[in-house]
């Protein structure tokens, strides 16, 4: 080339150079990534706090773990972390990309690194490392840039309420929730949408609303099915409470008959929320529902509320209704010979005694 | 220049144009991160004050330990064992807990020695016990622990004339007051309608005896020598079911009607005034907060009329004012105002359980809400509904920008010790039981969107609180308070309180804080900062300080119960009006503080 066509150049590769350094160190051109900066700042506060536990710990073993977890700490690999949620995987579909709607992925935690600090903003015994985030949070789950990834969320359970416009949105949750458990080998384990039943769209267990508010409107709605079970279910447990082995029992034997006999029995704390079986028993915790119903969308309530309707499953049954159930009653009677013939001619059959054991 | 010489140029020239370019935004990011640094300090001069650090560390201290309260594992407290309060008679099962009231409020020995034992006058309640001496008319509120018997020898006088135990006779001419009261009343006569003489009956097989009438010695001892003031324990020997209710309250956490005594007595500013010799003036203080040990503040003596309780004036007395406007709430509301004009016609003598909505009664009453448990009962558990504490904790569900974020600092005074969360399962049931008992009268849904507006206002207000905080803590930051904290009066009780109250339970952060300063730190805000309005100390608290106190905790509590009680103009021109005027004058006060600072022109 001509010099003159040279020194042309030179103010030409001035500008281009100075855009383009001026870019690369700019914060769009930042050689740290916005979820690297989350990552950094985390692994800055373990250390930290590694290093107070360090110099406080006194036994051997302690330290050393301490100090290797230091040296890592030291030299941390940065990364995407990428979270597989258990679902059919695209390749197994055939599909890819956008059409991959199964193909679960969740990159929440790349900048949301903080485990211990999602595990306390969350109750204790929370498994949303088993479901993910965005079955319950949504949002763009697969977005690395702050905006793109919380477009749409939830931020809290007050905004995870405002989704619920209709069953559907619930159905759906319950039926992501079926699809991400994992699988059981025994078939009929199979987990389905139903059993997730007791769970409201915050994650939450549902709480029991007590039949009483049901009644209010269902006295005159569906009078046939709910004077029949006030008359009958509703008082199963006074019957219990008056049986020569359930007087006698200890807690613990207590416990068994509480299980079915009364509504919203729950194992782990022995708490329950009424006596009897009362419409919760068999139509679970009513708080989504009962909802509904009194906000004037008494359509999507039923839909939750009705048995065996919409997918949701149908063994409320078969949890009580266990021919095992009375072994327990059985053991006693038969060491407590002579005490009372309550077991051959049970109390609740009186509605139905029949000609045979008609009192003279 | 040759060509050559020029091409090698090239790449250099457009090396160094290009890192000049780089630098020259590197530098400006820079400059860029500075500035929003020093946007959050109000001054780098101030990040070398001594009692800003040690701010800083307190907080940053608290900060870890209310990570690691969080962290450990929440024991489970021992289980009780649960006595079934069956809807029929008392049983004895239940006369045992009532009468063992005292040991149960107060599980353990500590606990009685500090609250329980009886100390006559010598020494205070709680933790401050040795503080201060006790007045004689605390004898009166706290029969517990001050009662002292009256002792005369012009008792013995009259034991000439009477028997020791011909109370009433005697009584008569005495305190004609209290006999006439008492005969009025159903312990005189205890079978004097079929509804009495039914509950008479059960009390007799209960304590396997007549009883024709409830004498001045069954509650009070059977002579001058034994007398004593009647304690819950006491009446829970024939009405244990409702001292086991009553009991209740406790589980809820405070407020309740139960932990009254000990929120009166542990708070320092109550022990600081005492002991500066202002104790005869917290009798407003005492004889609130005197329902631990006294069963007549609804049903007064000695008439006992549970008609008289079930009136919403039997709750007035101690609940209106400053921190709890719910009388007039109230009074002033739709309800109240139904209550006041038809009231009077009302059947109370009916145990609210058979009480019709809008037969019985056309508006609702303070028990009638307050008293529901769902399901059709009403018991004396009344704190069992409440969800917001008294708007005195901040709650989960906000984004702070204050210190309120890292409430509660590392305090672990329940229930002082974590913010509330209104969406946990126990709070939904509450809610529940809300609605279910406004429906009684009005449309659920109008129920559940009134009560999530109302969740919804506290929400906005507790916003509204952290901006007054933000405020506070640019001028703690700054050291601006006039004169500066290091130069004024302490932290009331400021220079004992850390070895009183010890760090489990005010934290390593704070109990640090105070050891080290001996009291002399700025503390503002929800819960301990409200000292500013219950005493003055030297220069502490200042006017500034004064005005976030009662934001916060004044205008917050009428803007609340206004709304709870549907009482309009309390809610925005005596609350939430008022607060945001606060936050305004405030907003002023910081302003002429910092100016004297030289940190603002």
């Amino acid at each position: 080339m001509s010099k003159k066509r040279i020194y042309m150049l030179l103010p030409v590769t001035a500008v281009l150079g100075f855009l383009l350094g001026s870019v690369s160190f700019s914060e769009y051109g930042s050689l740290d990534t916005e979820w690297k900066k989350h990552q950094k700042k985390y692994y800055k506060e373990q250390l930290t706090k590694t290093k107070k536990e360090y110099k406080a710990s006194t036994s051997k073993e302690e330290k050393e773990m301490l100090g290797k977890r230091l040296k890592s700490l030291k030299n941390p690999l940065y990364g995407i972390k990428q979270i597989f949620l258990n679902s059919r995987t695209a390749w197994a579909e055939n599909v890819s990309g956008d059409k991959a709607e199964s193909d679960k992925v969740e990159n929440c935690m790349t900048c949301h690194i903080d485990e211990e600090k999602l595990k306390a903003s969350h109750s204790a015994e929370f498994p949303f490392d088993m479901y993910g985030c965005s079955v319950c949070h949504e949002g763009n789950r697969r977005a690395l840039d702050k905006e793109l990834a919380h477009k749409g969320m939830s931020y809290g359970r007050k905004d995870m309420q405002l989704r619920l416009e209709s069953a559907e949105t619930l159905f759906a949750f319950w039926e992501e929730l079926a699809d991400l458990s994992p699988e059981e080998s025994d078939i009929y384990k199979k987990v389905e949408m139903g059993d997730f039943k007791k769970f409201n769209i915050t994650g939450d267990k549902a709480i029991y609303v007590g039949s009483q508010k049901c009644i209010k409107c269902h006295a005159g709605l569906t009078y046939p099915h709910v004077e029949r079970w006030l008359r009958i279910k509703f008082k199963s447990f006074d019957l219990v409470k008056k049986a020569p082995d359930y007087i006698a029992g200890d807690e613990e034997y207590r416990k068994t008959c509480l299980k079915c006999h009364t509504t919203g029995y729950d194992e782990a704390t022995g708490e329950y929320s009424e006596e009897g079986v009362t419409c919760e028993a068999c139509h679970g915790p009513g708080e989504v529902y009962s909802y509904f119903m009194e906000i004037g969308k008494a359509s999507e309530g039923k839909k939750i509320a009705k048995l065996g309707t919409y997918g949701t499953s149908y063994n409320a049954c078969g949890p009580c209704h266990d021919s095992r159930g009375h072994a327990m009653r059985l053991e006693f009677f038969q060491q407590a010979k002579g005490t009372s013939d309550e077991w051959f001619f049970p109390q609740h059959t009186t509605p139905y005694k029949t000609e045979f054991f008609k009192e003279n | 220049m040759s060509r050559k010489k020029i091409y090698l140029l090239l790449p250099v020239f457009a090396l160094l144009v290009f890192s000049f370019g780089g630098v020259s935004f590197a530098q400006d990011v820079d400059n860029k991160a500075l500035e929003a640094e020093s946007k959050e300090t109000l001054t780098t001069e101030a990040k070398e004050k001594p009692v800003e650090t040690i701010i800083r560390v307190a907080q940053a201290e608290a900060q870890e330990v209310t990570k690691e309260a969080k962290e450990k594992p929440k024991t489970k407290p021992k289980a009780k064992k649960a006595v079934a309060i069956s809807g029929g008679a008392p049983t004895k099962e239940m006369q045992e807990m009532a009468m063992n009231y005292y040991n149960i409020i107060y599980p353990s020995e500590a606990a009685r020695a500090l609250w329980d034992d009886n100390v006559g006058m010598e020494k205070g309640m709680g933790a401050w016990q040795d503080i201060y001496k006790p007045i004689p008319l605390q004898m009166y509120w706290f029969p517990r622990r001050h009662y002292i018997r009256p002792e005369g020898e012009y008792y013995d006088q009259l034991l000439n004339k009477y028997e020791p135990g011909d109370c009433v006779e005697c009584h008569e001419h005495v305190t004609p007051g209290w006999v006439h009261d008492w005969r009025s009343s159903t312990h005189a006569n205890p079978k004097k309608n079929s509804y009495f003489a039914k509950k008479t009956r059960e009390i007799e097989q209960l304590l396997g005896r007549e009883i024709n009438e409830v004498l001045c010695s069954e509650c009070h001892g059977k002579d001058h020598s034994e007398l004593r003031m009647p304690t819950p324990d006491i009446c829970g020997k024939c009405h244990p079911k409702e001292v086991i209710e009553y009991m209740e309250d406790q589980k809820y956490g405070r407020p309740n009607h139960i932990d009254s005594n000990i929120a009166n007595f542990i708070v320092p500013w109550y022990a600081e005034n005492a002991r500066q010799g202002y104790l005869a003036s917290m009798f407003g203080c005492d004889y609130c907060h005197s329902t631990t040990d006294k069963c007549d503040s609804c049903h007064t003596r000695h008439k006992f009329a549970a008609a008289e309780a079930r009136r919403p004036e039997a709750c007035m007395s101690c609940h209106m004012g400053f921190d709890h406007p719910d009388a007039e709430s109230y009074r002033e509301s739709k309800m109240g105002i139904i209550y006041h004009l038809e009231g009077e016609h009302w059947d109370w003598d009916k145990p609210l359980e058979q009480v019709v909505p809008g037969k019985d009664y056309r508006a609702p009453t303070c028990q009638f809400c307050h008293m529901y448990q769902g399901e059709g009962k009403f018991t004396h558990t009344t704190a069992s509904k409440g969800i917001w504490r008294m708007g005195t904790i901040p709650p989960k569900g906000i984004d702070y920008k204050s210190s309120l974020k890292d409430y509660p600092y590392g305090v672990n005074l329940p229930p002082l010790n974590a913010k509330i969360d209104i969406y946990t399962p126990e709070n939904k049931k509450k809610r529940e039981k809300w609605i279910e008992m406004c429906s009684n009268c009005h449309s659920p849904r109008f129920a559940r969107i009134y009560l999530e507006n109302m969740d919804q206002l506290m929400f906005e207000m507790w916003r509204l609180t952290d901006r007054a905080h933000l405020i506070m803590d640019g001028i703690a930051a700054a050291d601006a308070f006039d004169p500066p904290v290091s130069e004024r009066g302490i932290y009331p009780m400021g220079d004992v309180i850390a070895d009183a109250l010890g760090p489990k339970l005010l934290g390593e952060g704070i109990y640090n804080a105070f050891k080290t300063t001996g009291g002399k730190l700025p503390v503002y805000g929800p819960i301990l900062g409200v000292y500013g309005v219950f005493m003055a100390g030297e220069n502490n608290p200042s006017v500034i300080e004064n005005l976030y106190s009662e934001m916060w905790f004044g205008d917050k509590a009428f803007a609340y119960k206004g709304t709870a009680h549907v009482q309009q103009d309390l809610s925005w021109w005596y609350g939430a009006a008022k607060a945001f005027q606060k936050v305004s004058a405030m907003e002023s006060e910081a302003r002429k503080l910092l100016r004297a600072k030289g940190v603002i022109k």
